[in-house]
């Protein structure tokens, strides 16, 4: 039900998660013994995903060089935008940094590839194949992302 | 990687030409916790789709030497010195070596065409002072970043499987 719900819109809330956590509005309302709602898998994902992000890029700010610069503070926040805002069914996906910083997602696999590509600017470029089209397009805020296009590349290829 | 040469033009590398990428590798991950400096994807022997960067090849130039100008002692020579440079960065013996090269005919890159039949990348020649056969793949002026994706694979497939090191002279 959640996950059509998510599907639908393109987008995942968290915040019913945080407002149970320490210091959240319903954190004093929370007795000892009461059974809590997991986080679903899909927030642990994600979770997980952005902590990977962040770790690569913390890794690679302390590599820069004259051939390594690191992702830039716009760019890590677009890549949590699309992390976040990634349907359920796609979170799935191979994630890597370039030598010049630029955040690189890929779905599918080597000769079916959905390419996602977030620049120093955070924005995002994307190009990949789907029910024989080409679909594609160049330098969009990571809100203007066509997930539900990603989405059928994904359901296509399960 | 140096000064540019002093009165260099930039021009066209001759299609029959082959230019040479060099891989490296380490003892520890100097700047991904995986994937680098092993760029080389172990399932396809071909280099990861993330080391062809799009600001590499529209701003910067991705790095290429010209392999009749270029030889296997020079890349040792560089391996060298980013071995020494990383192990006082990162404070330990890093181990970065030469682990192999990418070897390339020009003309497979400029064949590399777009919709419309126009090539996607070219390859300058771009010496320097301490490297005469320096030059860099870019992609022509039109090419967008969308496009960039979409021809990434067929310059990977161009640049062909990692050879050992000696093959750049041979």
């Amino acid at each position: 039900m959640y996950g059509d719900a998510c599907r639908t819109n393109g987008s995942w809330d968290a915040s019913g998660w945080l407002e149970n956590e320490p210091g959240g509005e319903n954190w004093d309302s929370v007795k000892e013994g009461e059974t809590f709602l997991q986080p679903s898998a899909s927030y642990s994902k994600r979770s997980s995903f952005i902590g990977d992000l962040r770790s690569k890029a913390s890794q690679a700010l302390k590599s820069q060089d004259e051939f390594i610069s690191a992702p830039t503070e716009q760019a890590i926040q677009s890549a949590q935008v699309f992390i976040n805002r990634l349907p359920e069914g796609c979170l799935v996906f191979r994630m890597a940094l370039s030598q010049s910083g630029e955040i690189n997602f890929f779905h599918g696999n080597d000769d079916d590839l959905f390419q996602i590509l977030i620049d120093a600017e955070g924005t995002v470029s994307y190009y990949g194949v789907v029910d024989g089209k080409e679909v594609g397009d160049s330098n969009l805020p990571p809100e203007n992302l066509p997930y539900t296009k990603l989405l059928s590349f994904v359901d296509r290829n399960k | 990687m140096g000064d540019v040469a002093e009165g260099a033009a930039e021009t066209l590398v001759d299609p029959g030409e082959e230019i040479c990428r060099l891989c490296f590798s380490a003892l520890i991950p100097v700047f991904r916790s995986e994937g680098y400096p092993n760029q080389i994807d172990p399932d396809t022997g071909l280099l990861r789709l993330e080391e062809l960067a799009w600001d590499d090849v529209k701003t910067r130039g991705f790095s290429v030497q010209r392999r009749q100008l270029y030889s296997h002692a020079e890349a040792v020579a560089e391996a060298q010195s980013r071995d020494s440079k990383k192990s006082q960065q990162k404070g330990c013996d890093v181990r970065y070596q030469l682990a192999g090269v990418l070897i390339a005919l020009v003309k497979n890159i400029s064949a590399i065409v777009a919709d419309d039949g126009e090539p996607v990348f070219r390859v300058l020649a771009t010496p320097l002072k301490d490297l005469p056969g320096h030059a860099e793949i870019r992609v022509l002026g039109h090419i967008t970043t969308k496009q960039f994706l979409k021809y990434r694979p067929n310059l990977r497939d161009a640049l062909g499987s990692m050879r050992v090191p000696e093959a750049i002279d041979a």
